[in-house]
């Protein structure tokens, strides 16, 4: 009897500690493919680019000696900054533009289609996402020309006494490419959000008082506002790093932060010197996600 | 006993009495009448409660009041003023809703003190009106917490402390408690009332439950179909009910219907083959049909044969023991008799087969000719 235990009292104590491990082991095996996806995607080639940004350059060889003379280069360049800026412009109009259409299209989905309907029109939100970009773009081209449809229809009418020039290459037609391109972005979580939202809410708050514009405020923004915030990062952050739309439908005039990098690399073969304005970029993206996440608590939002 | 005047108001309130009053309201929604021609009025500072089965009407009526349902016909004032064209935020009315539609995006002071920021008061000031209703709701120190951090109970109290902020000269109240456990729900409803009378204020209470209705209101209203059918206060709703659906809605009763005879007093001939001798009242008619209503409390049951207006011999059918009181089910020829006896005198209890004497005098038969 009391050897029984006592084997039994073993047997459990080594098949337990033989469960924890394999436990720990299967762990381990669960965690490997996503870790050595983000290691081979994603930290080795930015751990490249940071390491590129500080070593001296010589002919196309990237040598071990160190220097800051790359981010120099960067941060005083007339021409970084401006594309810098622009950027940030395009980025920050085209997420607003996104924010004010996305909005009540997906109140209007969430609340008002009813289901059949909410379902079409979901499909055609999403279209952006599959309908070829360089068909959409050449078609954006023709339809803007100044011997194209809308300038056509406008002159037919007239509204205007000559074709308008900049409904194609310039900084309104990146806008609204970008704007066209991303906005499933904004819908998609804005209408996940607001399909939540109770129309008892918006009751209780005309109830307690708040007229039409006040309810709309402090109840649909509310409920949203999780949404704006992941789909405005989707946005802004996609449109900085866009390099397509600016190529195809921007003017010759303003260069994107993207398109300078590339000049840099493809044109002055100066790794260093785009690998360092990489940095800046990544170190402002980091800025903007830290802010966002300082000022709208992360915890509350999701 | 004044019965004509449980089933339309007397035109004798002031203006000023009257906080609420309410004409011909009627709510279509498509071929459906969800109210159909309801009149009433709310006296100032008075509990009025609205009962009636789910699905005839409570809800669609009360969102009436508050504005936030056009009416089809009708009209509805407030303390004097038309409330056609006001909307839902201009109204002096406050709703608590039967799902409560709290914020959940905002905490309890948030919640609370919606109405005040609306009103425009500063923040201090809500935050000093906050803790006085936390104080008043007993939810002291909750002012910082998440509304899903509460349990149903404190939501209910927290959607009525919302509403009540606004000082509402209406406070309407959708089955607020409807949510709530048995336990809770009566200590709720004690609350409610002492919370009315604390404040003075106009409620307006919907419930499908008659307990509440009888317990904690000064007046009571009626409704089925989307018709108001009664309006009284609780003992004139259950001792004068106005139609048999009023009298089996509001208490148990034996109903019965019948030939009305008021050549010698008034009598009911029953349909199922008894003869009833009822309260006489101006009101019954000569001859026709009509109801005839009996309260089980009113039944007397005894071994021997009982002395009264109204005695018959049956046979005890079933007993229901219920702790304070005994319920008999008496056969009377084909009828079957439910007679409700204290249980204090219940040492020799009557047995179900045994050979009964049951009773009731006139005046606890009641006549509905409706
Ligand atoms: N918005 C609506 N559209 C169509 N029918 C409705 C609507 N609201 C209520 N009804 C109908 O009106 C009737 C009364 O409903 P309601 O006022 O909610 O009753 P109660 O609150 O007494 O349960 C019900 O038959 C209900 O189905
Ligand atoms: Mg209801």
């Amino acid at each position: 009897m009391g050897v029984n235990t006592e084997t039994g009292g073993e047997a459990t104590g080594f098949s337990q500690r033989l469960r924890s491990v394999s436990k720990r082991t299967r762990g381990a095996l669960v965690a490997l493919p996503p870790v050595a996806y983000l290691t081979l995607f994603f930290a080795i080639p930015i751990l490249t680019i940071l390491s590129f940004s500080v070593r001296v350059q010589q002919n196309l060889q990237m040598t071990n000696e160190l220097t800051l003379d790359h981010y120099a280069t960067v941060l005083t360049s007339e021409t970084f900054r401006g594309a810098l800026f622009y950027s940030v412009r395009v980025a920050v109009i085209t997420t607003a533009i996104a924010l004010v259409v996305g909005l009540p299209v997906s109140y209007y989905l969430a609340l008002k289609a009813d289901d059949r309907f909410r379902n079409m029109l979901l499909f055609l939100v999403i279209a952006p996402l599959w309908i070829n970009f360089f068909v959409r773009s050449y078609a954006m081209i023709q339809l803007g020309s100044p011997q194209g449809f809308i300038n056509g229809f406008l002159l037919s009418l007239g509204v205007i006494g000559e074709p308008l020039r900049w409904l194609v290459y310039s900084q309104p037609a990146v806008i609204f490419g970008l704007a066209s391109l991303y906005l499933p972005l904004m819908v998609l979580p804005l209408y996940a959000m607001l399909r939540q939202l109770d129309e008892a809410w918006l009751e209780a708050a005309q109830d307690l008082g708040a007229g039409p514009l006040r309810v709309h405020r402090e109840v649909t923004l509310s409920a949203a506002l999780p949404g704006m915030i992941l789909g405005g990062l989707f946005v802004f952050l996609l449109s900085l790093g866009n390099q397509a739309v600016p190529r195809i439908l921007g003017g010759a005039k303003n260069t994107t932060y993207s398109e300078s990098i590339l000049l840099q690399l493809e044109g002055s073969v100066a790794w260093g010197t785009a690998a360092a304005a990489s940095g800046v970029m990544m170190a402002f993206v980091v800025l903007v996600l830290v802010g966002v996440f300082y000022v709208f608590d992360m915890e509350e939002l999701f | 006993m004044t019965t004509s005047s449980t089933r339309s108001e007397p035109a004798t309130e002031t203006a000023s009495d009257v906080a609420v009053a309410v004409d011909g309201l009627r709510k279509e929604f498509g071929q459906l009448t969800a109210v159909d021609g309801v009149s009433f009025t709310i006296r100032d500072g008075e509990f009025f409660t609205l009962v009636g089965p789910s699905g005839c009407g409570k809800t669609t009526l009360l969102r009436m009041l508050a504005g936030l349902e056009d009416e089809t016909d009708g009209s509805i004032s407030i303390d004097g003023a038309d409330m056609t064209a006001v909307p839902a935020e201009k109204r002096p009315t406050s709703m608590v809703f039967q799902d409560l539609a709290l914020f959940p995006f905002k905490n309890v002071f948030e919640n609370l003190t919606f109405g005040l920021k609306m009103q425009g008061e500063s923040k201090s000031v809500r935050r000093e009106r906050a803790e006085e209703m936390l104080d008043v709701l007993d939810l002291q120190g909750y002012a910082d917490n998440e509304i899903e951090e509460l349990s149903g109970g404190e939501q209910q109290r927290i959607a009525l402390g919302r509403s009540l902020l606004t000082e509402p000269d209406l406070l309407l109240l959708d089955e607020p408690l409807s949510s709530l456990d048995v336990k809770l729900r009566k200590e709720m409803q004690l609350e409610l009332r002492r919370i009315h009378d604390d404040l003075e204020s106009t409620f307006f209470y919907v419930t499908h439950d008659q307990e509440v209705a009888l317990t904690a209101s000064d007046r009571i209203g009626v409704m089925n179909d989307g018709k108001l059918v009664q309006v009284g206060t609780p003992r004139e709703v259950y001792e004068e009910p106005a139609t048999p659906f009023v009298a089996e809605f509001i208490g148990d009763t034996n109903l019965f219907e019948g030939e009305i005879d008021e050549a010698d007093g008034t009598t009911v001939e029953t349909d199922s083959g008894l003869e009833i001798v009822a309260a006489d009242r101006d009101d019954i008619p000569d001859s026709g049909r009509g109801f005839v209503s009996v309260r089980p409390e009113r039944i007397t049951v005894s071994e021997s044969s009982v002395d009264a207006d109204n005695s018959f011999e049956g046979t005890v059918a079933d007993r229901i023991y219920q702790g304070d009181d005994i319920t008999y089910e008496v056969t009377v020829g084909d009828v079957r008799l439910q007679a409700e006896q204290p249980a204090a005198d219940g040492d020799d209890l009557l047995a179900r087969g045994d050979t009964v004497g049951v009773g009731f005098d006139r005046e606890s038969a009641y006549v509905i000719t409706e």
